[in-house]
């Protein structure tokens, strides 16, 4: 098999899926890539959500969103599998390059610390009742405070 | 229209290194009222953040998690 790439892949099941009929498509999914040469390194099932447009006449769909190393080749497989499949009425499948994962990696990063330090101005901040003077005290290594304009 | 001076690129001024087209909240500002992608003159987008966001809008686009059009402005 030739080199093993990653890739994003979302699909949107039906939604009136119950765990039990999630856990089985992502188990014939895993199943599936596997086969094809390819590992699944993370699910995350981002649930029943509202579509920005129907499709099909749905308006929801339960959305899975996986992370997967597998060959090339095995993405023309993915998609005709993704069409015969009743349970899947869309996918995107997303190839990362390496400068991709890293990059998606430190912004995902970037914002976290970016909430926790908006947690960590605004919460002492409105116990001591002094917006201005709470969000300057819990400034973080004397970096200028971001201006909202 | 009053003149606005041109704004700095929100995404450098934030730090933002990679933008990800699950996050539509995020992206979705980004959108007219009818669903389509502002352009950089009017948002002062800078131009390597302005082509990983029209990627991440066109992919959400196909996940229904952005709209192609829409009829009832939000």
């Amino acid at each position: 098999m030739s080199e093993l790439r990653n890739y994003e892949v979302t699909f949107i099941a039906e939604p009136n899926f119950d765990d039990e009929r999630v856990n089985s498509l992502v188990g014939k999914y895993t199943e599936f890539i596997e086969k094809n040469g390819g590992t699944v390194e993370k699910v995350e099932r981002m649930g029943k959500k509202r579509l920005a447009y129907a499709i099909e006449k749905r308006q929801y769909g339960y959305y899975i969103y996986t992370e997967v190393k597998m060959p090339g080749e095995a993405v023309a497989p993915l998609k005709r599998w993704f069409a015969l499949s009743e349970d899947v009425f869309r996918h995107l499948a997303v190839r990362m390059t390496d400068r991709d994962v890293r990059l998606k990696a430190v912004t995902t990063e970037h914002y976290r610390k970016e909430m926790d330090r908006r947690n960590a101005a605004t919460r002492p901040g409105a116990r001591e009742g002094g917006f201005r003077e709470g969000g300057r005290e819990f400034r973080e290594g004397g970096r200028p405070e971001r201006r909202d304009d | 229209m009053a003149y606005q001076r041109k704004r700095i690129c929100r995404f450098c001024e934030a730090g933002v290194q990679y933008i990800d087209y699950r996050d539509e909240k995020r992206v979705s500002r980004f959108l007219t009222e009818r669903g389509k992608i502002i352009p950089r003159r009017v948002s002062g987008t800078c131009a390597k953040h302005q082509r990983m966001l029209s990627s991440a809008i066109k992919r959400a686009r196909i996940l229904s998690l952005l709209p192609f059009v829409s009829d009832n402005p939000a």
